[in-house]
């Protein structure tokens, strides 16, 4: 079976289509620049097998892209047999993957302002396949999914009972696909039952990151929280703050929420600290002024590395004893120097790193644990396409709906 | 010497005095119905007449205050600048700032000649690094250069480190390095302090973030917020009110409730509350252990330190559940149980800076 995975940002549309259960990948590729017209033109980014081809055209709506990206398919002799979308907050309707018919889409509407950059898109583009590719069986995967297990206690903000039940206020999490799917590979390299698996996982994006505690191979906490908004400082994100904070710039603004999310979401994080870039890495690549005393990017470093090890020896109690600390996406796969920095020092959870393993790693997945350390430190390759699928292919199992 | 303190809280002005000799206080009380430079002025001068009936004078004055900002990083002595020294921090702490000022004034002009010292909650942490005292915001763009985090319990938490110390070195154990500092009071908060330099606290830069108060929220994702302004139409004040006055761990249970009572109680609607409490605690007890690179002792301080008879067993499982370091762990566990007055009088007795 040919499950097509389509996978919305705010302005993007990244694509892979597999064969399940084989989990062999025929064609991937991104639609990039979707909306608006910018400084350079849209785009498709296509790629079979070794060969990437790129395709310069106008791309208005998600649902253009994707009829190009079908188009694309079509002429490499290639058709999916299923469609898996990510949606990125099920809010508390979608708990597990669900099989798209009308009632399940009138659901999805509800919870369509929950991500308002990335659930519109997504939501938009099953609609339109309902109508236009009514044949092809439809399954929306959610990023909230694998954090449903997170208890009561720790999903429970400290606020007024009506107030949580009005707006359904609760930690819901997020990068569940990310977080399982790394999950799973790890528990499978350290040879144990995911179901007795108790692991960190980092995912340390370039844009987003959260970190999971998982226990007996579930998910305990998450350090976003109601919203992506919440947790480690990101791109430009700010993570944790004082809700007082928020106060403040709603009297400083006259409560202009717009300007105030615009800072909050788009302005703050990496971006706000250093002035200079919303990426950790171009920080981390000027090492010797960042390095430097009173530099603006010194601070940023400490900054961003500092939060992500308070959360590590937070999750890593939560959890312990922890048999794994696993490091995936952009960051945790790629720079050495921030898993160095918080895994150092970390002798009390039994956290011993191989800095010349974490250094010269080169292929994914890599074990950078000293020998005899009694906690491994890994790095998985993230694969949320992959994930999806699979968790496409299971549910269209479960309800017959397979054709091999 | 015999020492007067005086805490002002919620504009209400509560009082200890400690003769002469005597480390606890032998008699207490509260301002009642007293606002205002005015109605402290008259409250201040029945208690130096009251001193006088007993046969004492006061010697010395101290004043609890919780905002310091920045420039107030040790006890002070109150001179003629004081008072514009105070000023400049107004606008960081409009509520309490002002109020300040003018019990200052009522105490100077009722006790003319006593020596008058000031101690801030915020001390403790002037100097707490950089990447802890810092959000992940651009601060200068805002208009906010001077916005950090601050902790609020800082005369509790160097007091229990400080006991902690000579109850460690009368029992011949080593010195505790690395110290978690658990404040039990309605707005509760932990330190993680390493030698004696706090580099990790629970609260913001005001005390509503961190740990869950008895009706502050503590930590919370901004996007709620967010939420509150967009769909309930609310404004700061409104906000302000429902976070610090109707949430925590009374705003869980539904009902009016007390920190201990939430700790020791069996009572299954205070279950969650309680989990609640006890999961952020955890969390951040981790947290310290990771900036700290173990953990040595934790000590409880606060009006509620009698809880830690429940509270302290459970962490100390928890915490040992999560070690796999290679020598056995030993974390040593001491309660400060005085009060804030008690604390204050010592300062005065023992700091030789002020005594000088």
């Amino acid at each position: 079976m040919n499950i097509l995975v389509c996978n919305c940002g705010s302005s993007s549309l990244k694509y892979r289509l597999l064969t399940m259960p084989e989990e062999n990948e025929i064609s991937s590729g991104e639609a990039q620049r979707i909306g608006p017209v910018t400084s350079e033109p849209a785009r498709i980014v296509h790629r079979e097998g070794d060969r990437e081809t790129v395709h310069p055209m106008d791309l208005a709506t998600h649902q253009q892209a994707f009829h190009e990206i079908l188009s694309l398919l079509a002429k490499g002799g290639k058709r999916p047999d299923a469609l898996g979308h990510r949606v990125v907050h099920g809010g508390r309707l979608f708990e597990q993957p669900a099989v798209i018919t009308p009632t399940v889409f009138e659901a999805l509407r509800q919870v369509r302002e929950l991500a308002p950059l990335h659930n519109p898109p997504a939501i938009d583009l099953i609609e339109e396949c309902q109508t236009r590719y009514a044949s092809l069986p439809q399954v929306a995967v959610f990023d909230t999914a694998f954090h449903t297990t997170i208890p009561e206690h720790a999903r429970q903000y400290a606020l007024p009972l009506d107030l949580v039940q009005e707006l359904n206020i609760r930690k819901y999490g997020f990068h569940g696909t990310s977080h399982q799917y790394v999950a799973e590979e790890a528990a499978k390299m350290a040879g144990i039952p995911m179901a007795e698996f108790n692991a960190v996982s980092c995912h340390l994006g370039s844009g987003g990151a959260s970190l999971c505690a998982i226990s007996k191979g579930r998910s305990i906490e998450n350090t976003m929280g109601y919203t992506p908004l919440q947790g480690l400082v990101m791109s430009t994100r700010c993570g944790d703050l004082d809700p007082a904070i928020v106060m403040k710039l709603l009297s400083l603004y006259s409560g202009d929420m717009d300007r105030i999310e615009d800072v909050l979401n788009r302005r703050s994080g990496v971006l706000g600290l250093s002035g200079a870039s919303a990426d950790i890495r171009d920080i981390l690549g000027n090492w010797d002024a960042a390095t430097s005393r009173n530099n603006r990017f010194q601070k940023t470093l400490q900054i961003y590395l500092w939060r992500i090890r308070k959360y590590l020896g937070a999750y890593l109690t939560l959890a312990g004893p922890v048999q794994a600390i696993i490091f995936t996406d952009t960051i945790g796969e790629n720079v050495s120097l921030v898993r160095s920095v918080v895994c150092a020092n970390q002798n009390y959870f039994g956290v011993c790193l191989d800095e010349k393993s974490n250094r010269e790693l080169k292929q994914l997945p890599g074990d950078i644990s000293q020998a005899g350390s009694p906690v491994r430190i890994l790095v998985v390759a993230t694969n949320e396409e992959l994930a999806i699928a699979r968790q496409v292919f299971r549910t269209l199992s479960l309800n017959n709906e397979v054709k091999h | 010497m015999n020492i007067m303190t005086l805490n002002l809280i919620s504009s209400r002005v509560h009082y200890h005095f400690f003769p002469s000799g005597h480390f606890e206080s032998q008699w207490s009380g509260c301002m009642e119905n007293a606002h205002g430079f005015e109605d402290w002025r008259i409250g201040l001068a029945e208690l130096r007449q009251r001193t006088q009936n007993g046969g004492h004078t006061t010697e010395a004055i101290g004043v609890r205050l919780v905002h310091g900002g920045s420039t107030f990083r040790n006890p002070w002595l109150v001179t003629a600048e004081t008072e514009v020294e105070l000023q400049s921090l107004s606008a960081e702490a409009p509520l309490h700032i002002p109020a300040t000022i003018e019990l200052i004034r009522a105490i100077r002009e009722t006790y003319c000649n006593v020596p008058l010292f000031l101690f801030f909650e915020t001390s403790f942490f002037a100097d707490m690094p950089e990447r802890e005292c810092h959000y992940a915001l651009d601060v200068n763009s805002l208009g906010m250069p001077n916005l950090r985090r601050y902790g609020y319990h800082g005369l509790f938490h160097e007091a229990a480190c400080a006991m902690a110390r000579d109850c460690s070195h009368k029992q011949g154990f080593c010195f505790p390095e690395r110290c978690l500092s658990i404040c039990l009071e309605t707005r509760p908060e932990i330190v993680a302090v390493d030698g004696i330099q706090p580099v990790m606290v629970s609260s913001g830069t005001t005390p509503l973030e961190g740990l869950p108060g008895q009706t502050t929220a503590g930590e919370l994702d901004a996007g709620i917020v967010m939420k509150l302004v967009r769909k309930k139409k609310w404004g700061p004040e409104q906000i302000n009110h429902a976070l610090t006055m109707e949430s925590g761990l009374s705003g869980i249970a539904g009902r009016p409730v007390r920190l201990d009572e939430v700790l020791e109680s069996d009572d299954p609607s205070l279950r969650l509350a309680r989990d609640v409490f006890r999961h952020r605690l955890l969390l951040a007890c981790g947290s310290g252990i990771a900036v700290l690179g173990g953990l040595d002792a934790i000590i409880f301080s606060g009006r509620y330190a009698p809880s830690a008879h429940y509270l302290g067993p459970w962490l100390q499982e928890r915490l040992k559940r999560a070690y796999q370091g290679r020598s056995e762990l030993v974390i040593h566990e001491y309660t400060l149980s005085h009060g804030i007055d008690r604390i204050l009088a010592d300062q005065i007795r023992w700091r030789p800076i002020l005594n000088s």
